[in-house]
């Protein structure tokens, strides 16, 4: 009797103390793969691939070309290592369906209007021409109809690019081709217009009923911002600002646009793959749903751009066809229930520019639910190391965790009590996998 | 060559006095000389079976669960009410009341007064909700004001406890040496993915030790061993060694005690039960029985005179791990000797505990006493099992074997 007794008083406690070991409840409820049933080899929302694309691969110095042959390497190196997508392609827009047939990718395809018998540059916009939009469609329908028959489109990057909202004649131009593009594309593959990088989230909605992808310029260096990482957290939350102030009832894809153009002095080059990282992790913690790396052209005097090209290419690898991360970012339902705490590094880190004079936490979260597994994407903006904890794990010996996006080849460890710690290194992005190992 | 032998003289040197006879021997450590062998989830007849404290116990109905072992040593949970709402778990992660230290004071001091008038065998307290975070301001501040108002609340010095959980780095159990007197982190090792590298309970134990010397005051350093979690059936003939090998690897590396989570006989661990229960049990009775080596751990000298050269089997094992801070004794490949042991000098005689922590036979040789023929006796039993000579002893253990020797002049 006693030992009844006992049981029973034992079970009674823990109600009032119980720690969580529902390990059914905790990995449950996500979409699985199976759930998923787009195709595996076309490129989101049309299908599985995370959209990650390289401006003008292949591309030469200006005013000059690669040869054939150094540009099929270019595009062949780039295709190899996951990238979705090639394009825009800008002086190389004519060829790029040819390019995508050959390395069996998407493209990203640059249009411009046909106005007068002429194709519209930045030019016209200079001049004071009228712009009737009956015209510019009568005499672009025809381009993009042809054009749409080619199944190896992806989107439409609509150029002259930078179009102003304060013009209405520009306005009027992006929301006519926009028309032209969904009147003539049986597919209505998604539209897109580059969008400066300085631009704010009012500006920013200002474009999108004529758009269904939101890219914006993400050139942290360029944009003086080396040391003020954040920035590219900052740049994300206009574009998803700019999404819900919009309002528009169907789905806007927001992009970022990193940079690979600028050199930088050669004792930095140790930093180029921390700030790549960085740039394009940090863009998808906060709502990033693809990657346009600008630019993959060879420019003179860019001594840096093996360094770049390197780090983005691992990325690259990291979201390409069927990876795990490239399917948690995508299809993954997004959770809030575990909890990260910094516990040392600082509380605070600013951008003061011109126009911005605001502060962040260090550190960028997301997290995931995905094929009955947890995800926890870390990003330290700070240029110190932060310390954390991740909290609030169901409790179990089986409890695993692993680090995917390590340079370090960290190994898996047991996270059997609920929390482990972590630290990242300046810029350091991780993605933390939680999973009961059977 | 630090290891060469002394004279049987110098190594038969006796301490003359022990610093723990003043104290009594029904009571328990640091209070009394019985060495604290905690059991979550007991019942009454557990506490002949070499368990020295009842408790912790999650029981709702705590005067029930206290009746049940009148006359045995318990550890009481404090459970703490600000104005009425009971502090637990969900008090600290949904609920964002402020902190009202002057309430929680208030709440403490009347039960830890209530608890001492009822039950004088209190003889540790134990905070809850256990597990509170230090990165979490306002649960390390709640552990601060409960610990300080049960220290005022009971001047007598009756340790207070909060488990811990077991992969805390030394950095993490230091902060908490200002606000609780033991040191007592999960050492759970199979559950914590160490079963095939149970040298871990080595590196748990001194990050516990450690922590409390840091705080520059007499702490505990208390284990919590595991005996929750139901191995493979082809692991069944392993368990006794398992936790044998746990409560002695823990002792030799400086524990004070420790607690076992816990004596339930859950569902899931029938099979195993009895193996751990039993080894358990032994160890405890070897620790805290009459004349047992609880003492000897507790209040002997630790020396360094003896060292343990291995002959055949690995140098060193490494405990791989995940990387953290370099600072912290949680770093990866951390390389550990097979063999650990405790030479240590008691009123009562000589000892050397030994524990293999490697899962295979190691060899090798005791060095370091006296160069004399000495007699080797079972410190347990008391029994002769050998002689030494020329001031070494050959010894050979089995994996995760421990020796438990005492040395006599002839």
């Amino acid at each position: 009797m006693k030992k009844m007794v006992s049981a029973l008083l034992l079970l009674a406690a823990g109600a009032v103390f119980a720690i969580d070991t529902d390990t059914a409840k905790f990995f449950g409820g996500g979409p699985t793969d199976a759930d998923i049933k787009l195709p595996a080899d076309k490129v989101y929302p049309m299908g599985r691939l995370f959209p990650f694309s390289f401006y003008s691969t292949g591309g030469g110095p200006r005013g000059e070309k690669l040869s054939p042959e150094e540009k099929d390497k270019a595009m062949k190196e780039i295709v190899d290592a996951g990238a979705s997508l090639i394009g825009p392609q800008y002086e190389l827009t004519d060829q790029i369906i040819a390019d995508a047939k050959k390395f069996k990718v998407g493209a990203v395809m640059t249009v411009r209007g046909i106005y007068n018998g002429e194709k519209i540059t930045k030019l016209f916009f200079r001049t004071n021409t009228p712009l009737d939009p009956k015209k510019l469609t009568e005499e672009t329908a025809p381009v993009i109809r042809e054009l749409a028959k080619n199944p190896e489109i992806v989107y439409w990057d609509v150029t002259p690019e930078e179009r102003r909202w304060w013009k209405a004649r520009e306005v009027l131009y992006l929301k006519t081709m926009y028309e032209i593009i969904k009147a003539n594309d049986p597919l209505k593959r998604p539209v897109f217009m580059y969008e400066p990088g300085h631009l704010g989230a009012d500006s920013l909605a200002k474009m999108l009923p004529y758009q269904d992808i939101s890219a914006k310029g993400t050139y942290t260096n360029y944009s003086g911002c080396k040391e003020q990482r954040v920035w590219v957290r900052y740049s994300i939350e206009q574009e998803m600002k700019a999404i819900k102030m919009a309002a528009l009832g169907r789905p806007i894809m927001p992009f970022i646009l990193p940079e690979m153009f600028r050199e930088v002095p050669e004792n930095e080059y140790p930093l180029i793959e921390s700030w790549v990282r960085h740039d394009v992790y940090c863009g998808i913690a906060n709502g990033a749903r693809g990657i346009l790396v600008f630019s993959a052209r060879r420019r003179a005097n860019f001594n840096a751009y093996p360094k770049y090209l390197a780090a983005y290419l691992r990325v690259c690898r990291e979201l390409s066809k069927g990876s795990e991360l490239s399917q948690t970012f995508l299809f993954g339902k997004q959770t809030s229930d575990l909890e990260v705490t910094q516990t040392s590094g600082p509380e605070k880190i600013s951008i003061k520019k011109s126009r911005i004079d605001t502060e962040y936490p260090p550190l960028s979260i997301a997290q995931f639910l995905w094929n009955g597994a947890r995800y926890v994407l870390i990003v330290n903006s700070a240029t110190v190391p932060v310390k954390a904890v991740v909290d609030n794990l169901v409790y179990g010996s089986t409890i695993t965790v692993k680090n995917l996006l390590s340079l370090k080849n960290e190994q898996e460890f047991t996270a059997p009590e609920g929390n482990f710690e972590i630290e990242l290194a300046p810029h350091e992005a991780a993605c933390y996998k939680i999973w009961n190992k059977k | 060559m630090a290891a060469l032998a002394a004279g049987a003289s110098d190594f038969f040197n006796l301490p003359a006095v022990d610093p723990g006879a003043k104290l009594p021997e029904d009571k328990i450590y640091p209070l009394g000389r019985k060495i604290p062998i905690l059991a979550y989830a007991p019942r009454p007849a557990d506490m002949k079976n070499g368990f020295t404290v009842a408790g912790p116990s999650y029981a709702k109905d705590k005067d029930k669960w206290a009746k049940m072992f009148e006359g045995f040593p318990i550890i009481w949970t404090v459970i703490v009410r600000q104005n009425g709402t009971v502090c637990d778990k969900d008090f600290f992660t949904s609920k964002k009341d402020a902190l009202d230290p002057a309430a929680i004071e208030a709440d403490v001091k009347q039960s830890v007064t209530a608890a001492l008038k009822k039950y004088p065998n209190i003889a540790f307290w134990y905070m809850v909700p256990e597990e509170r975070r230090w990165w979490k301001k306002r649960e390390f501040e709640f552990l601060r004001i409960v610990y300080r108002a049960i220290r005022k609340a009971d001047p007598s010095g009756r340790p207070v406890w909060m488990y811990m959980p077991g992969h805390y780095g030394l950095d993490s159990v230091a902060k908490y040496n200002d606000r609780m007197d033991v040191m007592g982190k999960g050492t759970y090792t199979n559950y914590s993915g160490f079963k095939d590298q149970r040298v871990w309970v080595r590196q748990s134990t001194e990050i516990m030790v450690e922590a409390a010397k840091k705080s520059g005051r007499k702490m505990l350093a208390m284990p919590a061993l595991e005996m929750m979690r139901a191995p493979e059936d082809a692991e069944l003939p392993k368990v006794s060694d398992w936790a044998r090998h746990d409560v002695y690897c823990a002792m030799i590396a400086g524990a004070h005690g420790f607690s076992i989570f816990t004596l339930w006989n859950r569902p899931n661990l029938r099979k195993a039960y009895k193996n751990y229960y039993d080894a358990y049990s032994r160890a405890s009775k070897e620790l805290s029985g009459k004349n047992g080596l609880g003492e000897i751990f507790l209040f002997g000298e630790r020396c360094s005179d003896l060292k343990f050269s291995v002959t055949d089997g690995p140098a060193e094992i490494e405990l791989k791990q995940r990387k953290k801070d370099d600072k912290q004794k949680t770093s990866a490949g951390q390389k550990y000797p097979p063999v650990s042991l405790a030479d240590i000098r008691h009123v009562r005689g000589r000892y050397c505990f030994l524990v293999n922590s490697a899962n295979v036979p190691v060899k090798g040789a005791l060095r370091g006493l006296p160069q004399e023929r000495i007699k080797v006796l079972d410190a347990v039993s008391g029994k002769t099992v050998g002689t030494a000579d020329g001031g070494e002893l050959p010894l050979a253990f089995g994996p995760l074997e421990v020796k438990l020797l005492k040395f006599e002049k002839p």
